[in-house]
Order: structure tokens, then sequence, then C-alpha cells
């Protein structure tokens, strides 16, 4: 195991830095500089050359990268083009928030798809089997776009039980109640968006166990179907959810782009995008590299959650 | 299961936690007649008076920051009312300009504002090295080029006559107006005891820009939440008297849910023009919400079609005026803007106090249009590229009512619409026929950069002796009455030639809580920049 991690950990290396390269190449190669875009009639010619010249944008492409990849080798991923901000504290200061909105949505969709696909998996093609069906393929068809301001209509406009959007009451104390508040529409619309998948998933894999041997014996020793349920199959049928969980690390880590755009949620989709309008490259490389880096963790989590969880998987 | 519950409750208690390391709220009470909250589109990029590139951040700064003067269009006059500077003269040459600074104005940290200040803010925007955009507006200062930047060796016309009074030379004598604009009312000054010591090349890093608690306006920064909102409290020792309204908060909400927010009363202002309006299909709805005013007011920018004079079939004065005739722009008004916009042939606003009101729009006629283009002999099987930059839904939509005015005419067009960006590189690199774009200028009526040969704005390409002749004369002529004279003049003759077809005007459209007064927008502002005379009751 302990060689198979070494390994693992140096193969990542030459991947992390091929990422780097092809992602800071295919960025240069986008139309539209970040000092060019910007139009204010206070601003002389001058300042728009010192400007580039600041950002180092006067020099080739290769330079750049080269100089890029030294500062990071030093620990240092640059300034934002467009706040002046060190990179590592605008991408630094929305990974809470992020993580707070991701997880908790994630959370809230298992405990949403669990149940409901254990149960559908018991009573295949019975009327329940396919209301959920219907409801599983509208969370997974309705954009979050419109789940989001359906809700904000509903439970903001409406009812008002719920604020709009951001993460704190203006001129409010904060405090753990009023980010729920705040969190519970916009993890609910993400959660419902990723339960319908869920859902589907956990059905099938349900009834790939119960159609199994050790579960026809359980049976037969006379065994109580909730306990067979429990005890024998979803115990199995959960590996590849749990192990799914792990390939997701990156996408809560990345966000969720129209979610928080809606809900005035400060996190790191929102940054990308922004960061793209500007063509803020810096802010750009530091998110790329942080997720290629996250990606290549979830896939070693997610493979050794599985050996973890099932015996017949080894390394060596 | 056991197992799985135990596991689960941990996950649920890990997202407690880290919803607990989440930086706590503000401190302050509800919402009362001493809060007020404006609203605006996207998140400030910076704090910085001299090199912020967004008016996101210039309406988070202006909060905290003054220059001297304020200006203000009112009866069609622009008017420069006290900000830091309680006097100002102007020599009979118009080229000597005579600030006395406020004798109680003061930092946030209590030291005065000196002339010292003023020349280390002249001195640091002239620094070849230096990120900034205001090099523009100081460039008639003598010592200076005409880019706003210091010649090796050359003396700054500023003289410091006592610690609170200083004078300032141009290079030539200049309209008063327009230099009390330019440097007396767009450059904000910074504090020279905080930033003293930052080398010029390092400024634009400095997290003081971040976080900017030493300001000299009538709001001290307090935080900023990163994309939510800007928190600014009441300076009380304002020179000027301190505002009513004790903390405003500017939110960041995106167009989606602004309605959402104005409808609920979380919101009391929207920010103004280009940065936090009221969609135009809520528009109706927010004129019949009880609890808010909808405010629409005429604000300098336009939204205009550029030609690419780079090609020679773009270049015959006939075929541009063809242009102007086929489209109907008075239906684009009317449709796309619900009425909430104006028509003129030309840069100047019609509520600027420039604006020549004898110049009028070229009437819509696809008939005349043809005859024009038969005329100058365009080829009728030629297909042109109108490009056209995502981003502003109306400038969209008013695309395609363009492209079938212009095919009623007879011209083939093809529409290419590209992010911002790289629609803006397609534009400089020539790579275009037709590009429609947005512009917000100040009140002075030099378009020099736009309109001039090899204008920094000049996006056309185009050089037209005339305009150039014309502009030449508007830098130059300190006379404000003759001034005006050549103004006029500059928009026959930008009719004329059309070096690019102005479609419309739109109006801001904002939203105004009934409970605030003094919200004032004018039209020498995309925003309201005397927030210090808000007034708030309770709701």
């Amino acid at each position: 195991m302990q060689r198979y991690l070494i390994r693992r950990a140096l193969v990542t290396i030459p991947i992390l830095f091929g990422i780097t390269v092809m992602s800071y190449f295919i960025m240069s190669l986008t139309p539209g500089d970040p000092v060019q875009m910007l139009i204010n009639p206070g601003m002389s010619q001058a300042d728009v050359e010192i400007k580039r010249r600041a950002l180092g944008l006067d020099r080739p492409v290769h330079v750049r990268y080269a100089k890029w990849l030294n500062e990071l080798v030093h620990g240092n991923l640059g300034y934002s083009y467009s706040t002046g901000a060190p990179v590592t504290k605008r991408v630094g200061e929305r990974v809470a928030p992020t993580l707070t909105l991701t997880v908790s949505a994630l959370v809230l969709s298992y405990l949403i798809a669990v149940p409901i696909g254990v149960v559908v998996a018991t009573r295949r093609y019975t009327w329940i089997d396919y209301a959920a069906t219907f409801f599983a393929f509208l969370g997974i068809s309705l954009p979050t776009f419109f789940l989001g301001l359906a809700g904000i209509y509903v439970f903001a406009l409406r009812l008002r039980w719920l604020p709009v959007g951001g993460t704190m009451t203006l001129g409010g104390e904060g405090g753990l109640l009023d980010l729920l508040l705040h969190l519970a529409l916009p993890a609910t619309v993400l959660a419902v968006a990723g339960a319908g998948a869920l859902t589907r998933y956990v059905r099938s894999s349900m009834l790939e166990v119960l159609g199994q041997d050790f579960v026809r014996t359980a049976r037969a020793k006379g065994l109580a179907q909730a306990v067979v349920l429990r005890r024998h199959a979803l115990r199995n049928a959960l590996i590849p959810v749990v192990t799914l969980a792990g390939l997701q690390i990156p996408a809560l880590l990345g966000g969720a782009v129209i979610t928080e755009q809606i809900f005035e949620w400060p996190g790191m989709g929102r940054l990308t995008i922004e960061a793209i309008n500007q063509r803020d490259y810096p802010v750009l490389m530091g998110i790329t590299l942080i997720t290629a880096l996250l990606v290549t963790l979830g896939n070693l989590l997610a493979d050794i959650t599985y050996s973890l969880v099932d015996p017949r998987i080894r390394y060596e | 299961m056991k197992g799985l519950r135990a596991r689960l409750a941990g996950a649920i208690a890990a997202v407690l936690i880290v919803g607990l390391l989440l930086p706590g709220g503000a401190l302050g009470g509800p919402k009362s007649e001493f809060v007020a909250v404006a609203g605006m589109w996207s998140p400030p990029n910076n704090f910085n008076p001299i090199n912020t590139d967004s008016s996101y951040g210039f309406y988070c700064v202006r909060f905290m920051f003054m220059g001297m003067v304020e200006a203000r269009v009112e009866n069609n006059q622009t008017k420069f009312f006290p900000a830091l500077a309680s006097r100002w003269e102007v020599g009979a040459d118009n080229q000597t300009y005579t600030f006395t600074i406020h004798p109680r104005a003061a930092w946030h940290d209590g030291k005065p504002v000196t002339a010292e200040d003023v020349l280390f803010t002249l001195m640091t925007i002239s620094d070849p090295r230096t990120e900034t955009n205001r090099g523009a507006q100081i460039a008639s200062i003598a010592g200076l080029d005409a880019r706003g930047k210091r010649a090796a060796g050359a003396q700054l016309g500023f003289r410091i006559l006592e610690p609170r009074k200083f004078e300032i030379k141009t290079t030539t004598p200049v309209d008063p107006t327009m230099f009390l604009e330019m440097f007396g009312a767009n450059v904000y000054i910074l504090p020279k005891h905080v930033l003293g010591d930052v080398p010029p090349d390092q400024l634009a890093r400095h997290l003081f820009f971040h976080n900017p608690t030493v300001g000299n306006g009538p709001y001290k920064f307090v935080q900023y939440k990163t994309d939510q909102f800007v928190e600014f409290v009441l300076n009380e020792s304002y020179h000027l008297g301190a505002p009513n309204v004790r903390r405003v908060f500017v939110r960041i909400i995106p167009p989606t849910t602004m309605l959402a927010q104005i409808e609920r009363g979380d919101l009391d202002v929207s920010a103004g023009f280009g940065i936090g309006e009221v969609m135009i299909e809520d528009w109706d709805r927010v004129k019949g919400m009880g609890h808010v005013r909808a405010v629409s007011f005429s604000a300098p920018g336009y939204q205009y079609m550029l030609f690419n004079f780079q090609r020679p079939y773009l270049q015959d004065k006939r075929v541009r005026r063809a242009f102007a005739h086929a489209i109907n722009r008075s239906l684009i008004v009317n449709q796309l803007l619900k009425g909430e916009g104006e028509l003129a042939e030309g840069p100047i606003p019609p509520a600027n106090p420039y604006f020549n009101k004898k110049v009028r729009p070229w009437p819509f006629d696809t008939a005349r249009a043809r005859a024009l283009l038969t005329e100058a002999g365009w080829d009728f099987n030629r297909t042109i590229i109108l490009r056209v930059p995502t981003g502003n839904i109306i400038r969209e939509r008013s695309a395609d009512i363009i492209r079938e005015n212009l095919i009623a005419a007879g011209v083939k067009v093809e529409i290419q619409k590209a992010d911002f960006p790289t629609n803006m590189a397609a534009v400089r690199a020539g790579n275009y026929d037709l590009g429609l774009m947005g512009w917000a200028g100040p009140t002075d009526p030099d378009v020099s950069s736009q309109y001039r040969t090899g204008g920094q704005y000049n996006l056309s390409h185009h050089s037209i002796a005339s305009l150039d002749q014309v502009l030449d004369e508007g830098v130059k002529t300190a006379d404000p009455a003759k001034r005006r004279a050549v103004y006029d003049r500059f928009q026959e003759v930008f009719a004329d030639e059309l070096p690019t077809i102005t479609l419309y005007y739109p109006n801001a459209r904002t939203a105004v809580t009934k409970r605030m007064v003094n919200v004032l927008f004018d039209a020498s502002g995309l925003f309201d920049f005397q927030t210090y005379r808000w007034v708030a009751g309770t709701q």
C-alpha cells in the first residue's frame, strides 16, 4: 500500500506540470487580453502601456509561463490582474463558503436519495417507483437556474420565510442560525439537482444486490425483511455509492456557478466566471492548479476507500 | 447501519463546523432610519481611486474619497460645489488655478488633508511607473506630456502657497469648466502619510486598496465581504457636516434577483447606470410598487455602431449616411427600451449642457438609404459582418433589428457574437465591418480619444481631417462661450461625416425606496454622487 501511494504521488507531478503548461498556453490563445478590454475615458495611452508592462503582458508567452512556474516553485501564485490582490487571497477566501454550500448540498442529496432509492428498489414497478422515477428525472432535467428562481419566488417573495440571497443578514450578528437560513435555499436547490441521479444510482445498485445469493440465504434463514435490507443488502449496495462521493470532491470545490450567481453566494464557481470574463490569467491558473490537485487526490481517495470497503480489492 | 448513521452525523457536524468558520457578521442593529442598502450587479475589483478598472469599484470609492470639487449639472449648466476645496480661483489667463482646502478637511485617521497630499497624488499619477487610469485627467497640467506623464527633468506646474493652499498652472490656457471637471472633480486625493513610501510600481498591489481605512470622504470603510457587500459607516467629523444615514451597505446582487430584493424592501437604491438598474422587463412592475419610486434619468451613456474605416467600401460618406437612414432607431427605443431612451446624432448626450439641439438624427428612410447606396456604387452581393459583444441584452436584441433594417435596404449582414474581451480584440485588430459598442463619458465635450485620428478609443480606425480640426480647436479654446460654439460646430461636422452612428441614449432606470429622500441623479453622473445627502426615514 505504501509503495503504491508513493508511486501514485510521483506520477502526479508530471501530470500537474502537463496540465499547467497546457492551460497556460491554451489560455494565452484566447482572444482578448486583460488590458485591451479596459475602456476608461480618463485613461491615457501611456496608462495602458504601463499597465501592460506591469502585468508582464508585453513578453512572449513562454517567458511568462517560465516566470509563473518559477514563482510557483517558490510558493507564490502571483497577483490577480484585475484586483491586484494575491491570488492565494482571492482564491483562499472562497474556500470556506464554497465548501459550506457544496458539502451541505452533498449530504442533503444523500439524505434524500438513499432512503428513496432503497424504498423504490424493494417496490419495483409499483406506483411509488414510477413516481420516484418521475421526480428523479424532473430533478435531473430542471435547470438549477429555474429551480433557484422558483425557490426565491415561493420562499423569499411570497412566503417570506427565507432571504433572497447572501450568507448573512446585513447589519446582523451573523451566527449559525442566520447562516442556515441563508444556506437553506441554495443548498436545497443544489441537492435536488444532484439527488435525482443519485436516486437512480442507489436503486440500481440495490436491485443488483437484492438479486444475489447471500440475500436469498438471509431470507431463507427467516430474517425479517428490514434486517435483510439493513444488515445485508444496503451495506453492499452502498459501496459504489460511497465511492461516488470521493469522485465528487473536485466538483465540491469547483463550486456551483449558477447557484452561486443566483444566491449571491461568494464561492469558487463565481470567481471562475469572473476571472474568465476579466481574462484574469493568474487567478485562472491558481484555480486550475488547485482543481487539478483535487481531482488527482479525489481519485486516489476513491480508490483507497474502495479497497477499504471491498476486501476483494488490494493495491500492491 | 449504525456506522453509516454515525458517519452521516459526522458529515453534518462537519458542515456546521465549516459554517462556524465563516467570518461573523457586521455589528449594528436591524435596518432602521440610519441604514441604507444600495445594490449593484458585480463586485468591485478594488478601492483604488486612481486605478479602479470598473464602475463598480468607482461607485464604492466615491463614498470614501473626494476630489477638490464636485461637479453637477443644473439648469443645463455644469456647476461646481465645494468638496475638499472650500474655495478656488481661476486666473485671468485661464492658465492659473488656485485651490484652498477646507480648514477642517481631514483624513479618517484625524490627520489634516494638505496641499502635500494633492502634490503626492499628482506625482503618483504622472509617474511612468504607476498603474493608473487617471493620466488623461491631468494631461493639461504644465510639465506633463499629452499622456499625463512627467517628462524627464520637467517641473510640475504646482506650487504650495500655504499648507492648505496651492496653485496649478496648465501648459496652455484651457476652459476652466474642463479643468475643474477633469482635475477638480475626477482626481481623488490619496493620503501621503499612508502611501508616501510605497514604490510607485508596487502601489497597485498595495493591500491598502482592499482595506482603505484612511479616506477623506463622508463615509469610512468598515469591511468588504467578498462578492456579498461593502459596508460603510458615516464619518462623524466630515468637514461638510456628517451625513444623515449612519451605515450604508452596497450589496452585490445579480440582475435576476434585484427585483425580488426591491419588492421585499431589502434594497433601498439600485446603484445606477450600467451597474445596478431595473431590467426593462421589470420596469412596469417596479412603477406599480407602492413603496418604491421608479426614477429614470438621462445618463451620459450611449450605444453606437462602429464602421471599420479600413474597409474601402465603408469610407464613402454616402454609404454611412445610407446606414443611418436604414436603421430604425425609434423602433429600437420604443420596442426594446419601452420608450426609456433618446435619439441623437452624435456623441454628446441630449442632457449635456453642450448638446446642439439643431442637429437632428437622420430620419428612418429605407428608400433613401437604398438610393444613396446605389449612388455610392455599393455591391449589393457583398455580405458584411456585424460584431456584437454579449452581456447587454438590449444591445444584442437591437442587433437583430439593425440586421433586418439593413437587409430591407439591400445590404447583406451576418451577425457575429462573442464575449466582450474577444469582441474587443477583433475590433481592435480591425477584423470586422460593423460593430456595436457602448460608451459613457464625462460631461466635458472633448471626445478626441474616440474621434480624433489615432485616438486611443478610435475603434473605427478613422481619420477625418474636418473632425480633427474642430476637436483640436475645442481643446485649445479657453473662453467658455467660444468653446461652446466650437462644439456646436463639431456636432454638425459629426452628423455630416458620421464616423460612427449613435444608436440611442438609454435612460438609467433606477428604483429608490420611498423612505429615502434626497437620492439625486443628474446628467453629470452615471449614479448618485451625493450619497452624503441621503436622508432615510423608518419603514
